[in-house]
């Protein structure tokens, strides 16, 4: 097994054994499947709806070079500065310049996940910049110095005696601050709006980057989005070069099914749409004309790829279509069992399972696609129906996934292919195999196969075989 | 070294399209969807108690009254119950409610527009200063029925934090501006998107559940929001 495997497998270990996890998994992610579903009904022609949602993502990605010099054409009109990162390197050093530029000490954050994907943080407080996380979830991650558990709630891991206990030690809150979970927010509040209003640089990510208008989009439940974005003189909107749509009317149809797919709210309290930095005095309405009263003087937006023009190279192209809801999380009968963590990456999830590994350029390859039942419920669930499992499938299938796969799967593999390949063999090797299993079985179950076998039944039972085959029975039937 | 990034990400994204396995990805844009059903036009009174439903489904409150006057009356009113000394309001002009600051002002309110420095540190001391005010005042440039919300466009007059920073939000909105949905707001006024650097879709109030998945109101943003429909 490689080392990846092995450090996989550890972490599920760990997860499946942690019984505070399990609850609260299984909790969350069947509350959120169901407001998804109840979500999606409330919406008419939902199915017709994602068909489209799924061409249109389809398109752009085929065009994706016409579009994303649309978008940065459109964005600089509006006085945007448009940069590109070609690497996660090329991303923190062009964000870190951009803060010391602005001389920046504080830095505001908007939940990104391209930032956690380029370490961002890390980069911003090497440079003696201090980065604050401001989506309550990402807040209590960080002051932690935890992960994210999940896409859209990040700390599902986690109770609420264990932010109370948190923010008293870290922030030194009193015991009416964490009474309860309304004290708990309450107290957030108070001490991000100190950050927020002395705030040197904003930085958020974007849920859509719109062509036709050079406009990103930062969708917040909580407000911090637009926070972020407003208060402080300088904002920068990490974009994944993926993240394109080619018109409002397109951002109009993904704003249906994001939130329906993410939380079952029909759209998330704030879609916050930025075009350009605040206008200044003199614009549209001539000489009288102001200028706008807030926002922030500049705006910086920087394009990342990060590995995304590979997976467009490659077999899992379509993972690109993906618009970040993170329905397959709580359809999938595997993250709801081990949960974020376990995936040891920033995507967790069956978008993870594809994503991580297609974007990677490790020579290991990843334990991650073998992370699947291939039930489906990532298809089913899917606002853009990405076809995950085949894409799976096809990573599985990668010549150096086959050959780190161990010594007796391999040879096992090739054993079975001879043995399947010759009738006459195949049905000798059925009948031995009936035989064991009938004789071994109790109750018609095997709690142990033989040799490397009993891997597979470490955690799961093996029915014992029919006494006759299905073409015994069929000759047996068959009128002679 | 900049131009040159641009070149070397679209060069990239060039040579990985030649031959890139994309279902379903056609040369052309695939138009607009066409599965919206007949809907009633902007203003229509099933818009305006479907949106009222919604919003109040989000615990926001919609306060629907027969004219300008009453509406400035809804408002002290508001404004009164928060005890609030001060309000961060966009200008007269853009509220939609002549007379509405000064039945403010008439009422001992002091009325604050939001106009930040381009200068770091004052704009720092200008927002320690707005931060304390408990309500903002801003009119709308829409609301959407299916899903309750407002949509605020930012320009001269308008300002992005009076419907943000506060945590009490009156809007005022006109009832011919309620739109069925999003793509028939968007259908409707072409071009709206960019015509301030900020176009908001605000629905209900402020709420997370990130902690035990319990629904919370008024994280950073406000936990009340009042929206005033006037003729």
């Amino acid at each position: 097994m490689s080392r990846e495997a092995a450090d996989f497998h550890a972490r599920v270990r760990i997860a499946v054994r942690d019984r505070h996890l399990q609850a609260a998994l299984a909790s969350a992610t069947s509350r959120l499947a169901d407001a998804r579903l109840h979500a999606l009904e409330s919406l008419p022609s939902a199915d017709a709806l994602r068909d489209h949602a799924r061409r249109i993502r389809a398109h752009t990605i085929g065009a994706l070079d016409t579009y994303l010099e649309e978008f940065a054409r459109r964005a600089a009109d509006h006085g945007a500065r448009v940069h590109w990162a070609r690497t996660s390197a090329d991303a923190t050093r062009l964000v870190v310049e951009i803060a010391r530029a602005a001389g920046a000490r504080l830095a505001v954050k908007s939940k990104s996940m391209v930032s956690e994907e380029i370490a961002l943080n890390e980069a911003l407080e090497a440079a003696g910049v201090r980065v604050v996380e401001t989506d309550l979830g990402e807040f209590i991650v960080q002051l932690a110095g935890d992960r994210p558990s999940h896409i859209i709630v990040p700390v599902v891991h986690r109770t609420s005696a264990d932010v109370a206990a948190l923010f008293r030690a870290k922030l030194g809150a009193r015991d009416e601050d964490v009474a309860d979970i309304p004290m708990m927010t309450a107290f957030a509040r108070r001490t991000l709006r100190r950050e927020f209003l002395r705030a040197d640089i904003g930085i958020s990510g974007a849920n859509f980057a719109v062509a036709e208008t050079g406009s990103v989009t930062v969708v917040t439940n909580e407000g911090n989005g637009r926070l972020s974005t407003t208060a402080p003189r300088v904002h920068v909107a990490l974009v994944g070069i993926e993240r394109i749509v080619p018109t409002a009317e397109d951002l109009g149809v993904m704003l249906q099914l994001l939130a329906r797919s993410a939380t079952g709210q029909k759209l998330s309290v704030y879609t916050n749409i930025i075009t350009g930095p605040r206008r200044p005095a003199g614009g549209a309405e001539g000489p009288s004309d102001g200028g706008e009263p807030d926002g922030p003087d500049e705006l910086h937006i920087v394009l990342v790829d990060n590995g995304r023009s590979r997976i467009l190279a490659g077999p899992s192209a379509e993972i690109l279509y993906c618009i970040r809801c993170g329905a397959c999380l709580n359809g999938c009968p595997v993250y709801r069992t081990i949960g974020g963590h376990a995936y040891g990456g920033v995507y967790p999830g069956p978008i993870g399972s594809v994503f991580a590994p297609a974007r990677s350029e490790a020579a290991h390859p990843s334990p991650l696609p073998h992370a699947s039942s291939l039930c489906g419920a990532c298809r089913e669930v899917c606002p853009v129906r990405i076809d995950i499992p085949s894409l799976l499938l096809t990573l599985r299938a990668q010549p150096a996934m086959v050959r780190s796969a161990p010594r007796w799967l391999r040879v096992g593999m090739a054993g079975y292919a001879f043995v399947a390949t010759r009738p006459w063999l195949y049905r000798l090797a059925a009948r031995l195999a009936r035989a064991y299993t009938r004789r071994r079985s109790k109750d018609g179950w095997l709690t142990r196969l033989p040799g490397p076998l009993s891997a597979w039944t470490a955690h799961r039972d093996f029915p014992a075989l029919a006494s006759r085959s299905f073409t015994e029975i069929w000759a047996a039937r068959r009128p002679r | 070294m900049m131009a040159d990034a641009r070149g070397h990400v679209l060069a990239d994204v060039r040579r990985a399209l030649r031959g890139a396995r994309l279902p379903e990805a056609a040369l052309s844009h695939p138009g607009s969807f066409g599965g919206c059903p007949e809907a009633p036009a902007p203003g229509d009174a099933v818009l305006i108690a479907r949106f009222g439903a919604e919003l109040e489904a989000l615990c926001g409150a919609m306060h629907l009254v027969s004219s300008i006057a009453d509406a400035a009356r809804a408002a002290v009113e508001i404004v009164e119950r928060h005890e609030a000394r001060r309000v961060l309001a966009w200008s007269e002009r853009w509220l939609g409610c002549p007379g509405l600051l000064a039945t403010l002002e008439q009422a001992g309110v002091q009325v604050t527009a939001i106009d930040l420095g381009a200068d770091a540190a004052i704009r720092r001391v200008q927002l320690e200063d707005i931060e304390p005010v408990v309500v903002g005042v801003t009119g709308a440039e829409a609301g959407l029925a299916d899903t309750g919300s407002l949509v605020l466009v930012s320009g001269p007059g308008r300002s992005r934090l009076a419907s943000l920073l506060p945590p009490v939000h009156i809007a005022v909105l006109s009832q011919a501006r309620v739109f069925p949905t999003l793509p028939a707001f968007l259908a409707a006024r072409p071009g709206v998107m960019a015509e301030g650097s900020n176009l908001v879709l605000v629905t209900g109030p402020s709420r997370t559940a990130d902690i035990e998945m319990t629904l919370t109101h008024g994280v950073h943003g406000p936990r009340e929001v009042h929206v005033i429909v006037v003729p």
